[in-house]
């Protein structure tokens, strides 16, 4: 049984990094019928094979269209096994909450997508704002949801000063020390990040999970 | 008192075409299009030009009158021909670009319902026509007049939504495959028309970048099909396009050679000096100023110090250099920054070129 168990987690993983929904399905569904934890499923299984296309992702080994799909299956799999989680007693903690978004005036929203599929797996609660939104709409969710980070995209020049624009928000309003601020694009750089004074600037989805743990370290 | 030995000697497009064609020329030409700036030297705001030829031209036209441009340029850019077809587009009225709202392939099966637009009708393929030949007509006896559109698989993900394209690849390449296709077909009705006028044509397919998906992926979906665009346009227009890719294209920079395109427009994050070597001896190079920290937040010092970067690595490439941006000009960028740079080109980009003119 124990053997069985830890073969149908891996081979979920595997399902997950193999882009295999079906499988992810499939397998999900045993694990229920198996009697098997739908918590360490997820976390043993799905998220554990998220991570493994998150880094293959940062090899480059995978792209956009291998962790949409990874994604899909990762998704799949959760669909068949949320309705079991237990609700934890005493042992449940609090997921460190993010709110993440496009700032104002950007649509592009491809790389937000995946820091949130990222970050999700990873443990986090994430609070997605969408595209095209208000400095303040940031700031409000986030203090509305009492999320330790603030996560915001944009991919084009035109945009980047409302990232800016958080921040100075956050300082008037005398709470920037409340949240982190990390902040990720195309044309947004170290240099930029520094210069608006964010908390962290992450090169791609992968590397914003990792900096998401640094800046939330004793937090999560 | 410097600046005023600075004449140039050749008109955009002799200097253009000489280096091209591998003849002595001038300077190093300066090959940033100018759209935002131009517009607020002209007093006309860029959401007007969207649906005015007249305004398209005129900004073009105060583009290298005042501005100093050596190309011009009208076209459908990233969302046009999808927006032909049936993708709606959305027209901030204050600094920001265009964007697409709705894509026109919501399912799979609405493809059969589209149809290749018709250049003269279809959504703004009018307008740039309209505006090309109105530029072609007063200012391209002496500057290049191009016209840019986006490679069939950045129109594709336009037509069906980026994600759900992407996803396309794996979930029903025999869908990709004729989306592309449509994309293709759709594109050189376009390209037809331009021709016509006697205006050029250049590519972007930023969605097609290395970032976006993998080397392999970009053989067997976008390849093929920029192949195919690149020797419409050499046949039609008489001029292999140039043709820019966003990201790191380092993995596919003998593909970009490999469709055909006489230039290759390169990312700031790319080192000149590799590809002069890698594909060098096969195309010109153009590029690749930072758009973003120089152009957009740096000085005119900055922008000076960049150009020489540039010019140093590209000056002595086999095929030819262009200086230019690593990708758009960004709508903020001050018109100093943008004149220090054509400054640039004239001043350390001067014949003989010798690598001590640009340290």
């Amino acid at each position: 049984m124990a053997n069985n168990k830890e073969e149908l987690l891996k081979q979920l993983a595997d399902a997950v990094v193999d882009m295999d929904e079906e499988k992810a399905v499939e397998l999900a569904q045993i694990i229920v019928a198996e009697g098997i934890d739908a918590y360490e499923a997820i976390e043993k299984g799905l998220s554990a094979g998220m991570e493994v296309a998150g880094r293959l992702f940062e090899e480059e080994e995978y792209f956009i269209p291998e962790l949409l799909m990874c994604s899909d299956a990762m998704y799949a799999g959760l669909g068949v096994l949320k309705p079991h989680l237990k609700a934890k007693e005493g042992a449940a903690e609090e997921k460190v909450k993010v709110v993440i978004g496009v700032i104002e005036g950007d649509t592009h929203d491809i790389g937000k997508n995946l820091v949130k599929i990222l970050l999700e797996t990873s443990g986090y609660e994430i609070i997605d704002l969408g595209r095209d939104i208000s400095p303040q709409k940031f700031i409000d969710a986030a203090k509305e949801q009492d999320a330790k980070i603030i996560a915001i995209s944009t991919l084009m020049t035109t945009t980047m000063d409302g990232l800016a624009e958080v921040i100075r928000l956050l300082r008037q309003q005398d709470i920037r020390e409340q949240f982190k601020v990390m902040v990720g694009g195309a044309p947004v750089s170290q240099a930029f990040a520094d210069k608006i004074g964010a908390d962290s600037y992450a090169v791609n989805a992968a590397t914003a999970v990792r900096l998401a743990r640094q800046l939330t370290d004793g937090v999560a | 008192m410097a600046i005023l030995s600075l004449r140039d000697e050749m008109t955009p497009k002799e200097r253009l075409e000489a280096v091209l064609n591998g003849r002595p020329y001038d300077r190093v030409p300066c090959g940033v299009v100018i759209h935002n700036q131009a517009g607020k030297v002209a007093g006309i705001p860029h959401w007007e030009c969207y649906f005015s030829s007249e305004k398209t031209a005129q900004t073009q036209i105060a583009a290298h009158n005042i501005l100093g441009a050596e190309a011009v340029a009208a076209g459908p850019g990233l969302p046009g021909i999808a927006e032909a077809v049936g993708s709606i587009v959305y027209y901030p009225k204050e600094e920001n670009s265009p964007y697409i709202m709705e894509v026109a392939v919501k399912q799979p099966a609405d493809l059969d319902q589209l149809k290749i637009p018709n250049p003269w009708l279809d959504g703004r393929l009018p307008i740039h026509l309209g505006a090309l030949q109105i530029l072609v007509d007063r200012l391209g006896d002496f500057v290049p007049v191009t016209s840019n559109v986006a490679g069939p698989f950045t129109t594709a993900a336009n037509i069906r939504g980026t994600e759900d394209f992407l996803r396309e690849l794996y979930r029903n390449p025999e869908f990709a495959h004729r989306l592309l296709q449509f994309s293709l077909e759709s594109t050189i009705a376009y390209v037809k028309e331009v021709a016509k006028l006697g205006a050029k044509v250049s590519i972007a397919d930023p969605t097609a970048s290395p970032t976006l998906i993998s080397p392999k992926q970009f053989r067997e979906f976008a390849f093929p099909y920029l192949r195919e665009l690149v020797a419409m346009i050499r046949q039609l227009t008489g001029s292999a396009p140039s043709l820019h890719i966003c990201g790191n294209t380092t993995k596919i920079w003998q593909d970009m050679v490999a469709t055909g395109a006489g230039i290759l427009s390169l990312d700031d994050t790319i080192d000149l000096a590799a590809a002069k070597k890698a594909v060098g001896e096969e195309v010109t190079l153009f590029g690749n100023v930072k758009p973003t920290a120089t152009m957009y937040l740096g000085t005119p010092k900055d922008v000076r110090q960049d150009a020489k970067e540039c010019l140093a690595k590209g000056y002595d490439n086999p095929k030819g250099y262009i200086l230019s941006l690593g990708c758009g000009l960004p709508m903020g960028a001050p018109v100093e920054n943008i004149q220090a740079l054509f400054q640039a080109a004239r001043e350390f980009g001067r014949y003989p070129l010798r690598l001590s003119n640009f340290s």
